[in-house]
């Protein structure tokens, strides 16, 4: 993978998981498992990049994590979002909206350039 | 927030991550299987997902350890939060400690900057010159006289002749007056020949110095101003530059000006400002003979030269004058020459002095740490239950040791805050105590080398008397102290012990400073009583210098000075006005070599020599000289009558021991003048160079007659001394006014009392003395109190034993005995020890000493006998205290 693609992932890396989280607290694999569920093939990331950034999320407190025993009865490390989590992810939303938006006009504009003209 | 994690963050980091990986590829593995894959197959694609494995694990252990560090970093800080605020609550809880502790730090602190400040101004900073340890003074040697000046044709040869020497240059300081611009001012000028700017190698603040190009017979007249009277006098104008000032009359162009911190070595060494800098323009041609010395000078050594290498060198061309000039350096005068450092001789001699203060300095900062380490100790005692409680509560001895220097470093910064305070003020009142020239001295500031230091100086104060108690308390034993049943716990041996040997110690140094401080006092007191030989009591001086501008011959200088005596001598409240060439205890005098009439002067040997001086009439009545025998000089001794001449009886005594030299006639100069004078009477001994030295032969010439000798140059520059009925400083402005109706173009220089010039001489010794006793006694109130704090802490741990014996029957006067017989205990073995020590630091003083040995038995008694009785008083109070004890109360306490 070209590494400014890398860095643009790291970004949507982050407001992924902190949307994930939002749904409940989760185990890394649980986090992996359901972003690959909703986006189906679409998104294809190497799932050890998953951590790093979970743990980095956790050094700025955005998330916070606990022990806990998983579904299969396993120990397991549980991520939780912070208030400053939550906050976090809805600055990151909307950024991505915005930015989503703002692209998406400029591919969908029929008005030509004027030096095109 | 981040204290709940720290538990398991602070297991293993290695471990948790390790054990969250395994979990996500075992989850992954076993979906893959549950799917139906080959269980090795699915171990393989579960990997293949993950990625590289090893590096996931490694980022995050990273990221989870600066997450750990972070963490223990907040909390160690919180901790310290968590010290400060509980410390500030304890010291809070027992003021009288805290400001007694942080008195003493402040003192002792305190002192040390401001002892520091000077030592680092005066001594530590360098020579403000390029290289200064490249720079060396350069000086003659002859019988007598061991750091002699130069003759300008010994400089010349010299320069012409070593080889060791990049540059050198000589230089002399002399006055002059500076009028037309601004009122008449009379100025230090420096003559400094071609090289002296070169050697020192500091550039002009602004336009140029000057070289060879105007140093030189008929040279242009140019000067460099020094920074003081640049900025007094043309308000640091830099229009000056390129402009003429009248110097002495003559124009005079200025080319230059120095920076602040320039000073010729002269001015380092002995105090004087010089004003401005001018070519000395001197002329080979014109000064026949080698003997006149009046040069100073240096050299800067070539690449590669040693100062050892340059000394030989100059020794063996003075060896080459004195086979050349037979005439001029006779076999007895054991004429030599060597070299030695500027900086050595620039600051040699302050040296010990600087060394004397901070080593005093430096025992009362000890003083004051003994006594604030011994607070603390007692204190630390009145704590065991507290610490020894939050100790069981689960708090580390580490923590508990923390706590303590915290609170040890709290009252050091406390301390340190108020010392550089006090060192502040202490310097800001240094010109009021009137200390003695010191080189340097007026650039002692309050500046970061001063802050660094006293910070140091408080941190490790901090470590000093807060170690003792926390070490202590680090060992400490926690259930024994529990288990004991309140205050009646009997003090702990080896505590008590620690305690004794700290107030034994405190007074020891404190015996030394005041023995010191005795010493020197009794220096002081002796040298104050010293007859120089003269009347200092109202007695005026000042000093004129007249410029040959417009006193071209003899005839004018003498009238002015004839004419100006008359009238000042005229003023209602004068009893004599006279002058002198040179005012005894303010400078220094000049030697002139004389021939007895009727005595030959054996092959190779001096002739007989005395100082000289110019004396107007009435001087020594002004003065107040005792005439032994014959007459003074009187108005009569003009320029057109016979040469007369005074000698004091050093003289007398030394040429015609048992004889009455009066109506003998003596060559003055060896045959240089036109004639012979005759001796009409003799005066008493002046002591001119200092207070301590034994009087030189001088002999006195009537002001009128110098022509007699010096060949028609007539010396223009006097002292005026006016004896008056009362207050001398009354008569300034009259003096001043009938000096203006003679010359008003004259300005007036060194106008003060002849006390003050008396007292001046003695300003060393006195500011040694001062900071000395107020050294001592700081450690005596310290000692004191030291003292105190431990018999009444004994007091209060023993309150039930005295309880007991009062029981028993105890009287008590008999238990006051006993207190009071403890504090003299501890009194009598510091007071022998700091004898010992005395005795052998006192040496170190001996040259500081006049009129008392350094083991003065009056000072090496009666100061450990203060001191005893001090203690004992300190003693009494806590004894009071215990007589007070109610048997029935303390027993009940159990």
């Amino acid at each position: 993978m070209p590494r400014n693609e890398l860095e643009l992932l790291r970004g949507t890396l982050d407001v992924l998981i902190l949307k994930t989280l939002s749904w409940g607290p989760a185990h890394g694999y649980a986090v992996a498992s359901w972003i690959e569920q909703v986006t189906g093939d679409a998104l294809r990331i190497e799932e050890g990049s998953l951590y790093p950034a979970l743990h980095r999320l956790e050094k700025r407190g955005l998330v916070r994590s606990e022990w806990g025993v998983s579904e299969n009865n396993r120990r397991a490390r549980f991520y939780e979002l912070t208030e400053m989590g939550r906050r976090e992810l809805a600055t990151g939303m909307s950024t991505w909206s915005a930015f989503v938006e703002a692209v998406g006009q400029v591919l969908n504009s029929a008005d030509r350039p004027a030096w095109a003209a | 927030m981040w204290r709940r994690y720290l538990r398991f963050l602070g297991r293993d980091i290695g471990a948790d991550v390790e054990e969250e990986l395994r979990f996500h590829l075992e989850m992954r593995e076993r979906d893959y299987v549950a799917r139906g894959l080959d269980p090795r197959l699915a171990r393989e694609e579960a990997m293949r997902r993950f990625g590289d494995v090893e590096a996931v694990r490694r980022e995050v252990e990273e990221v989870d350890r600066s997450v750990y560090r972070t963490i223990r970093r907040r909390d160690w800080w919180d901790g310290i939060r968590q010290d400060v605020r509980y410390g500030i609550r304890t010291l809070g809880r027992s003021p009288g400690f805290t400001l007694v502790a942080v008195l003493t730090l402040g003192l002792g602190i305190g002192a040390t900057a401001a002892i520091f400040s000077i030592v680092n101004a005066v001594l530590l900073k360098p020579l403000p010159y390029e290289a200064p340890e490249r720079v060396v003074e350069v000086v003659n040697r002859w019988e007598g006289e061991p750091e002699g000046r130069l003759s300008p044709l010994e400089f010349f040869d010299y320069r012409e002749r070593l080889r060791s020497f990049e540059s050198m240059g000589a230089y002399a300081t002399g006055p002059a007056n500076l009028t037309g611009d601004a009122a008449p001012e009379r100025l230090e000028v420096g003559y400094l020949t071609d090289g002296v700017f070169q050697s020192l190698r500091v550039a002009p603040e602004l336009g140029r110095t000057f070289g060879a190009d105007e140093d030189r017979p008929g040279g242009e007249r140019v000067a460099v101003l020094g920074h003081g009277l640049w900025t007094r006098r043309y308000g640091g104008s830099e229009q000056i530059v390129g402009e003429s000032i009248q110097i002495n009359g003559r124009s005079t162009l200025v080319i230059g000006v120095m920076p602040a911190d320039f000073r010729i070595p002269a001015e380092l060494d002995n105090g004087t400002t010089v004003d401005l800098y001018m070519p000395f323009q001197l002329d080979r041609t014109t000064i026949p003979n080698r003997g006149s010395h009046f040069l100073l000078a240096l050299g800067r050594l070539a690449p590669g030269v040693g100062p050892q290498q340059a000394a030989m060198e100059i020794e063996r061309v003075a060896a080459e004058f004195v086979t050349e000039f037979p005439e001029d350096y006779s076999r007895d005068m054991q004429f030599g020459a060597s070299v030695r450092p500027l900086t050595e001789a620039v600051l040699g001699d302050v040296r010990p002095l600087m060394l004397l203060l901070a080593g005093a300095v430096a025992l009362v900062l000890l003083v004051a740490c003994t006594n604030v380490a011994n607070l603390l100790l007692v204190r630390a005692d009145g704590r065991r239950r507290e610490l020894a409680v939050r100790s069981a509560l689960g708090a580390s001895r580490a923590r508990v040791t923390r706590q303590l220097l915290v609170e040890s470093l709290m009252l050091a910064a406390a301390g340190g805050v108020l010392g550089v305070a006090l060192a502040t003020a202490a310097l800001w009142a240094l010109p009021l105590v009137q200390p003695p020239h010191l080189p340097r001295l007026s650039d002692v500031r309050m500046d970061w080398a001063v802050l660094a230091f006293a910070t140091g100086v408080s941190l490790a104060t901090a470590l000093l008397f807060g170690l003792v108690p926390a070490i202590q308390a680090a060992r400490g034993e926690v259930h024994p102290v529990l288990r004991e049943s309140g205050r009646t716990s009997t003090p702990d041996a080896r505590r008590s012990r620690m305690r004794g040997a700290l107030v034994v110690g405190e007074i020891a140094m404190a015996v030394v400073l005041l023995i010191g401080a005795g010493l020197l006092l009794r220096s002081l007191i002796a040298l104050n009583r010293v007859d120089p030989g003269f009347r200092t009591e109202n007695v005026l001086t000042m000093r004129v210098t007249l410029p040959s501008s417009d006193y071209p011959d003899d005839d004018g200088v003498v009238r002015f000075y004839r004419e100006s005596l008359d009238q000042i001598a005229a003023l209602p409240g004068v009893e004599a006005a006279g002058a002198v060439s040179n005012l005894p205890l303010a400078t220094s005098l000049g030697d002139l070599n004389f021939q007895i009439e009727g005595r030959e002067v054996p092959e190779g040997e001096t002739q007989a020599r005395a100082d000289y001086q110019a004396v107007t009439p009435d001087y020594f009545d002004a003065v107040g000289m005792r005439l032994v025998r014959g007459r003074g000089v009187e108005p009569s001794d003009d320029e057109n009558a016979p040469g007369a001449i005074v000698l004091n009886e050093a003289v007398a005594n030394r040429y015609w021991p048992g004889e009455d030299p009066i109506g003998v006639r003596l060559l003055l100069g060896a045959g240089a003048g036109p004639g012979w004078v005759t001796v009409v009477g003799i005066v008493a001994d002046v002591r001119h160079a200092s207070l301590t030295e034994p009087p030189n032969p001088e002999m006195y010439i009537p002001h009128a007659q110098f022509r007699h000798w010096s060949g028609g140059e007539p010396i223009r520059s006097l002292s005026f001394a006016v004896r008056t009925s009362g207050d001398p400083t009354a008569l300034v402005s009259g003096v001043r006014a009938e000096l203006r109706r003679v010359d008003p173009d004259l300005p007036l220089a060194e106008v003060r009392p002849l006390a003050e010039i008396r007292a001046d001489t003695v300003a060393q010794p006195r500011f040694i003395a001062f900071l000395l006793i107020s050294f001592a006694s700081l450690a005596l109130i310290l000692a004191a109190i030291g003292v105190y704090g431990t018999l009444a802490y004994l007091v209060a741990q023993r309150t039930g034993e005295i309880g007991v014996r009062m029981a028993l029957g105890a009287g008590a006067s008999g238990i006051a005995r006993m207190i009071v017989g403890q504090g003299i205990g501890l009194a009598l073995v510091g007071a022998a020890l700091g004898i010992a020590a005395a005795l052998g630091l006192a040496r170190l003083l001996e040259h500081l000493l006049f009129g008392v040995a350094t083991t003065d038995p009056f000072t090496f008694i009666a100061v450990p006998a203060t001191l005893v009785v001090v203690a004992a008083l300190a003693a009494y109070l806590p004894a009071r205290r215990a007589t007070r004890v109610d048997p029935l109360v303390a027993l009940r306490a159990d």
